[in-house]
């Protein structure tokens, strides 16, 4: 009973190797694959008028001309 | 329209307005931005911006931004005129341009003015509709 656990324990690490390398190259491509988050919608705020804890913000994007 | 929601709402404390660039009529718009960061240097980014708007030209792109013309706005305003200049021609803020720009691009802006509240695109962007979307996003941020 002991020996049969233990060649099961033994057959099922190279299992976990290869599900866990699985695993991470599943996760490699999904970052890959993911697009950027989007750039901020408020950027770095070079130009803002108002309280920075205002609960609503305005962002205007115009033209001069 | 930014005046009225700068006296009804952002100096009541209420409302935070960001100004962002979205130079798409031609280069003396690309020129007029990078002007306006140029005064932003200096301190004076409204009121500089301000004078660009009361000085928009019916022809676009005809000299009516020329860098000539936005430095000869630059000493009326009061700006350290040899400052402005060489900020002016050394393309210092083009990046933060072109930053604004591809944020524009992301967020789906197509014409200008464009305006978002909390994130929302508001359209059309004229007085009344973004007053009152102002008027439902601080009744669901300020219930009382």
């Amino acid at each position: 009973m002991r020996t049969m656990r233990i060649s099961l324990a033994l057959t099922s690490r190279p299992r976990a190797r290869i599900n866990f390398a699985m695993a991470f190259l599943i996760l490699l491509a999904a970052t890959a694959c993911n697009p950027e988050s989007p750039l901020p919608l408020e950027g770095p705020d070079r130009h803002a008028l108002g309280p920075a804890d205002a609960s609503v913000t305005l962002v205007a994007f115009d033209d001069y001309q | 329209m930014k005046t009225v929601v700068i006296e009804q709402y952002v100096d009541l404390g209420r409302v935070r307005f960001v100004s962002r660039h979205f130079p798409f009529l031609g280069p003396e718009s690309d020129r007029a931005a990078e002007s306006a960061e140029c005064a932003g240097e200096q301190g004076r980014f409204e009121e500089y911006s301000e004078l660009l708007l009361a000085n928009q030209q019916s022809n676009r792109n005809a000299g009516g931004f020329s860098d000539a013309k936005l430095v000869a706005l630059a000493r009326f305003d009061g700006l350290d005129e040899i400052v402005f200049e060489t900020c002016l021609l050394e393309g210092r803020y083009v990046s933060n341009v072109e930053d604004d720009l591809a944020a524009a691009a992301e967020w789906g802006v197509r014409g200008t003015p464009s305006v978002f509240i909390n994130g929302e695109f508001i359209s059309p962007a004229d007085l009344s509709t973004v007053l009152a979307a102002l008027d439902r996003a601080l009744a669901v941020s300020e219930p009382n």
